[in-house]
């Protein structure tokens, strides 16, 4: 009987809602009077979201790019000339030539691709394995719950990029097994994540309320315990996809992730190390391509958090 | 329709509690919180299970065996005390009130509309607030809808816990009459939980005074309200005359 009210949800509530029956009766008596804007400037919806349908454009074109690679009139990112070795920018090649004369343009957008894919499928993976843990801990009863949780804690236990290492050594290096790697450590983050948010939902009013209405335990999953459970999720499953592209970027520095002659941002920048001076473009670009990819997911992440909930929606 | 309480065990949030309520009665439940007011709201909608002793609609037991979440559904409703917390907020106010029309097959896809429409006016609520998100109503509006939804699978009892808590007067007075013209048109049974005894005093004909899980004092409510006997009754009562809180459990037991 101590749940069946939540104290500090009480408590927090009349607060909140008398704030909002303040606006929303100045928004009456505004309408009332005849006042065309009503919302006082701060409702305003192409301001709203601004920053996140900034960032989810540019997510788009990356992956926009990613996937049109191989129809591109690009060089071949892969064959070496080397009668043009680290050649500057010019009209030829638009970023210069890398060491081996590969066309550095070409190189960086084959390498995006490989980030993008990587970083995406292995987030895809990690949040639904995440997800599909958290739901059979919550409902599975104690035991299971224990286990699952215990299990996540072992991998939390792990830094991703240590974890995905041992891996790495152990199925040897590759895109493929970078993929399974970075997904087999970020899993427990997406579990944890999404059982404190199904456990909290699963306490609130309107669930004892669609309880007592009579709705069945699945139609109270599927309704309102599953989608206000995933809103947490959406801004740490951008933010994660950023950690991921940087992982394999990590991975691939150290060589453990895509093999030569192969492009990507992380064996990009290794390769170039020690070349700032002579030929600069072949540290900058991998580099601002790396650190941009990474931004624009964080800044989905952070952006998502505020246009999700539905009671800063009005503020945003 | 009677309905009778007894729990007698363990830590007893209620005990020896016996309640019978008619068709269309309305009855008023006051006592300090912690009272066992809630508790009785819990036990009646089938959230929680009396240790022993039993509730009855006509003579049924309510926690018998079968379909009991959706049969219990359709005769006893409850308004939440915390209002804005009884709402999924991702679901605007149309189909908040709809959710339980289409959980008991009430209506198919074309008369919900209807329906809905026709419960929002009968709470006299604007057909256009069905489109609404839960925070962009008012307190007032919502406890509204949160009637209406209540009322969409015709419900014999409601119960309705401190239905004006959060409300100011003036909503406070149109839920009041809200609640008295639904009881005169649907013959629907009310049982009132609340501090504020001018609400309980307006709605209510009996008034049960609870006190730790036992029933203090039961009567008329105009007659409590005036001339309470029970010493308790009198300070609940008595410290309410000018409008005021009832005493916090605290004040009250020192003063007993």
């Amino acid at each position: 009987m101590a749940g069946w009210i939540h104290e500090s949800e009480q408590a927090s509530r009349p607060m909140a809602r008398a704030g909002l029956d303040a606006a929303s009766e100045m928004a009456a008596a505004g309408a009332e009077l005849g006042v065309a804007n009503t919302n006082f400037g701060y409702d305003s919806p192409r301001r709203k979201h601004h920053t996140l349908i900034f960032a989810i454009t540019l997510a788009a074109i990356l992956l926009a790019i990613s996937l049109i690679v191989p129809l591109l009139p690009l060089a071949d990112p892969v064959e070496p000339d080397y009668d043009r070795i680290a050649e500057a920018p010019g009209f030829e090649h638009p970023l210069g030539t890398d060491l081996h004369g590969r066309d550095e343009l070409s190189r960086v957008l084959w390498a995006i691709r490989t980030s993008m894919i990587v970083g995406v499928a292995a987030t895809g993976l990690a949040l639904t394995a995440g997800m599909a843990a958290a739901t059979v801990a919550v409902y599975g009863g104690r035991i299971t719950d224990a286990i699952f949780m215990r299990t996540a804690d072992v991998f939390l236990s792990f830094p991703v990029v240590l974890g995905a290492i041992a891996i790495m050594a152990v199925m040897g290096p590759g895109r493929r097994n970078v993929f399974i790697a970075i997904a087999f450590f970020g899993w427990p983050i997406f579990a944890r994540v999404f059982r404190s948010s199904l456990i909290s939902i699963r306490e609130k009013t309107y669930i004892k309320a669609a309880k007592v209405l009579g709705a069945g335990e699945s139609r109270i999953f599927f309704r309102h315990v599953l989608p206000n459970s995933i809103p947490p999720l959406i801004s740490y499953t951008a933010v994660a996809t950023g950690g991921a592209i940087l992982a394999e970027a990590g991975l691939s520095f150290i060589n453990l992730g895509v093999q030569r002659p192969d492009p990507s941002l992380g064996m990009m920048l290794s390769e170039s190390m020690g070349q700032f001076e002579p030929a600069p473009w072949l540290v900058i670009v991998p580099g601002i391509a790396v650190t941009l990819m990474v931004l624009i997911f964080i800044l989905i992440g952070n952006s998502a958090t505020r246009a999700l909930n539905p009671r800063i929606k009005k503020a945003g | 329709m009677p309905l009778e309480e007894n729990t007698s065990q363990g830590i007893q949030a209620l005990r020896e509690f016996s309640l019978a309520i008619e068709a269309g009665a309305s009855v008023g439940i006051i006592g300090e919180s912690g009272a066992g007011k809630t508790t009785l709201a819990a036990l009646a909608t089938g959230l929680m299970k009396p240790d022993s002793g039993s509730i009855r609609v006509d003579g049924e037991e309510l926690s018998a065996p079968g379909k009991t979440r959706l049969r219990n559904a359709r005769i006893i409703q409850l308004i939440w005390q915390d209002t804005a917390g009884s709402v999924d907020p991702r679901i605007k106010a149309g189909d908040i009130i709809g959710e339980p029309l289409s959980i008991h097959g009430l209506s198919g896809k074309n008369e919900a509309h209807d329906n809905i429409a026709g419960l929002l006016s009968e709470v006299g609520l604007p057909g256009k607030l069905a489109d609404r998100y839960p925070h962009e109503l008012s307190g007032g509006e919502l406890q509204r809808v949160v009637i209406a939804r209540a009322l969409a699978v015709s419900p014999r009892l409601l119960i309705c816990d401190e239905p004006a808590a959060s409300l100011d007067a003036h909503a406070k007075l149109q839920v009041s009459e809200l609640l008295l013209r639904l009881r005169a048109e649907r013959n629907l049974a009310l049982m009132v939980i609340a501090h504020d005894l001018t609400l309980v005093r307006r709605i209510t004909r009996e008034l049960v005074v609870m006190k730790r899980g036992a029933i203090v004092e039961q009567g008329p409510t105009e007659k409590l309200t005036s001339t309470p006997s029970h010493p308790y009754s009198q300070l609940l009562i008595g410290s309410d005359v000018s409008g005021m809180q009832a005493p916090s459990p605290l004040h009250a037991q020192r003063s007993l």
